[in-house]
């Protein structure tokens, strides 16, 4: 190297970072922010104490022992009139039912009673309890000094089927509402199916790609590449046609006489496991492949020759080998499983759909809160999954006899 | 490998090759079906075909919906994969040919939009969007198709370019050639191929998109896979398999290209 080179090599190095500060200021922008910004909204809502801010300080000041004062009953008398007229209250009512369900419509009733009413000059609590007799409960303005706190654990409990009781104990929700628990591990089961399924269909067919002579291996590389390039939606419009009843897989099982009737194989746990094995599979194939393709007949050539029977060949020196491959395509496919939306929504039932879908199906109601929450749950449960493969791989490498 | 573990021929070797080959039919059988039933001339997704018609394709390509969702489609996937090769080839350069800190990190990080679950990127986009006033917008969505193209376009740039043999640009440089006519002259012909490939990788992702496009795009945006998407949960008509078959040619041609690309990369003696 000539000292030319030496002399420019940190001007270089900053010419290296300027040509990546467009695309990591993007991704900074569109990807890291928007992720932070999910795990932050499933734990921060501002909804109440932006519209009541004056209420918000009075609470945070309240005791909670009895009652609060006429000056708080005022406050928030005028600050309900406030957010009915810029139309907020909606809103607000919805953060607060979600807090304590036996509180829903509290603060939209109350405005339109005191809309009608007009505010009185003095007794404003006597006047909101005739309105409301919730408004004389001490536990009701325990609620609300909760929701006037912008940091809550409401969203990510209500994810765990979790609640906090009106004294602010946690305690767990009855097992008609406990829906999310059940929903993950579906998640998680579904998944791992899938995982296991593209295991046992795609190694041989990783193996026999390896180990073929080129021209084959050019054909079952295109053969594998196909559905990975054609679109999902393809896909799945080609296994609603074969999995109906109508269709050729129940047509042909009727002819050859095994079934009598046609089998519900659509919008059932069987398609969603069908469909998905098929769309997943390459991803298990292709880093098996990638693997599997380096490992030299010697090392088993060695072990046969030294007596050892070919299935142990393949146990003990052939399948610690390809392990890496395997654990990349089984963290791969279980970790991309994991987030299914597009797959259960269009050939599975309503009791197949997995986190994703309640995902989408919370922000459609604007439940933001709780759609951040359970976005959270499946961020970390992947983050976990991955983790999780990184360390085995790194104990399994440790592990292995250096070459 | 196959004939020292199961012998050179035999039932173990035999059920090995029957095995992958009814592993490669159920990968792709499926695809093929949906064809024959396209040309179809009666209007229910069953065997045996009533007959010879083009009548779904003329459904398809006559329909203002499909047409005004195929533009969409179009719009979207050439700006994102132009954005993403604007962005994505500068830094897969800077990846390869500087020695720099944090290296394995700026890779992962720029490899990191494809672990993400797409619901969590489209939410995190949603919540974003809507503080920009972007969401249900064209722009919106080329915006968040980027951050899906992108790693394809670093990855497979920076690794065809972790071959190259940069003396080559030296030379260039020193009978007297300017950094742009180096770019120009050298390093993109013999880069071309791998920037066609992650080019191509981040059109047909944003071509295939569903899930951003849910949350991110409104009635004004709604792209192929979005109206394909709703066919399919409310009225499945054969103009989908019409529609499906043209996807399929489209993304083979697409694959075809890509194919011979990487041959390119493969083969090239940089």
């Amino acid at each position: 190297m000539s000292s030319g080179d030496a002399a420019s090599g940190a001007a270089r190095r900053l010419g290296g970072y300027w040509l990546s500060i467009p695309a990591l200021l993007f991704l900074t922008v569109f990807f890291l922010v928007p992720l932070l910004s999910v795990l932050l909204a499933a734990v921060f809502d501002q909804r109440f104490s932006s519209q009541f801010e004056q209420t918000t300080r009075l609470l945070q000041a309240w005791s909670g022992e009895q009652l609060p004062d006429e000056e708080t009953y005022r406050t928030i008398a005028g600050e309900l009139l406030a957010a009915r007229g810029n139309k907020t209250i909606a809103n607000v009512d919805r953060r607060l039912a979600q807090e304590e369900a036996s509180l829903q419509g509290l603060l939209t009733s109350s405005a339109r009673g005191l809309a009608n009413d007009g505010l009185p000059s003095s007794g404003v609590r006597e006047a909101l309890i005739a309105i409301d007799l919730r408004w004389q409960d001490t536990r009701t303005w325990k609620v609300l000094r909760r929701v006037s706190d912008d940091l809550t654990p409401t969203y990510l409990l209500a994810a765990l089927d979790l609640r906090r009781n009106a004294d602010g104990g946690i305690e767990t929700a009855p097992p008609e509402q406990a829906i999310y628990v059940p929903i993950l591990v579906r998640s998680l089961v579904i998944s791992l199916v899938v995982t296991l399924a593209t295991l046992v269909l795609g190694a041989p067919v990783a193996f026999v790609m390896a180990n073929v002579r080129p021209g084959w291996r050019g054909i079952l590389f295109v053969l594998v590449q196909i559905p990975f390039w054609t679109s999902i939606l393809v896909r799945l419009a080609a296994w609603i046609v074969l999995l109906q009843n109508q269709g050729p897989i129940n047509q042909a099982l009727m002819t050859i006489g095994l079934i009598d009737a046609p089998v519900a194989m659509m919008y059932n746990r069987i398609a969603v496991y069908i469909a998905m094995t098929h769309v997943q599979l390459p991803l298990m194939i292709l880093p098996i492949y990638s693997v599997i393709q380096n490992i030299k007949t010697n090392y088993v050539r060695a072990a046969l020759s030294l007596g050892a029977s070919p299935l142990r060949a393949f146990i003990t020196v052939y399948l610690p080998l390809a392990a890496p491959g395997i654990g990349a395509g089984v963290v791969l496919v279980f970790i991309s499983s994991l987030g299914y939306y597009i797959t259960p929504a269009i050939v599975g039932g309503a009791g197949d759909q997995m986190l994703s879908y309640f995902v989408q199906f919370h922000l459609d109601k604007l439940n933001n809160g709780l759609a951040a929450a359970l976005a959270s749950i499946l961020i970390l449960s992947t983050g976990l999954v991955f983790l999780g493969g990184r360390i085995a791989s790194r104990l399994g490498s440790a592990a292995r006899p250096t070459r | 490998m196959i004939e020292l573990l199961l012998g050179e021929r035999g039932w173990g070797r035999r059920m090995l090759f029957l095995g992958c080959a009814l592993v490669l039919a159920f990968l792709v059988l499926p695809l093929l079906v949906i064809v024959p039933l396209s040309f179809n001339s009666g209007s229910f997704l069953v065997f045996p075909l009533e007959g010879f018609s083009l009548r779904w394709y003329e459904t398809i390509l006559t329909d203002p919906r499909w047409l005004s969702a195929g533009k969409n489609s179009l719009i979207v996937g050439l700006s994102a994969t132009a954005a993403s090769l604007a962005i994505g080839v500068p830094m897969a350069m800077a990846l390869s040919f500087y020695v720099l800190p944090g290296r394995a990190f700026l890779g992962l990080f720029a490899g990191a939009p494809l672990v993400v679950p797409p619901v969590i990127l489209a939410i995190g986009l949603f919540f974003l969007m809507s503080s920009l006033q972007l969401t249900y917008s064209l722009p919106g969505l080329i915006i968040a198709h980027t951050v899906l193209g992108l790693p394809f376009v670093v990855i497979t740039v920076s690794a065809a370019l972790s071959g190259f043999d940069r003396t080559l640009l030296k030379a260039a440089a020193s009978l007297g050639a300017s950094p742009m006519r180096v770019f120009r002259t050298v390093l993109l012909p013999l880069t071309w191929p791998a920037i066609t490939t992650g080019g191509l990788l981040a059109f047909i992702t944003s071509f295939d998109e569903v899930v951003l496009v849910i949350f991110l795009g409104g009635p004004g945006q709604r792209t192929l896979p979005r109206e394909m998407f709703d066919s399919l949960r409310e009225s499945f008509s054969p103009s989908i398999l019409a529609l499906a078959t043209l996807l399929t040619l489209v993304s083979t041609a697409l694959m075809l290209i890509s194919l011979r690309a990487r041959a390119r990369i493969e083969g090239a003696s940089y």
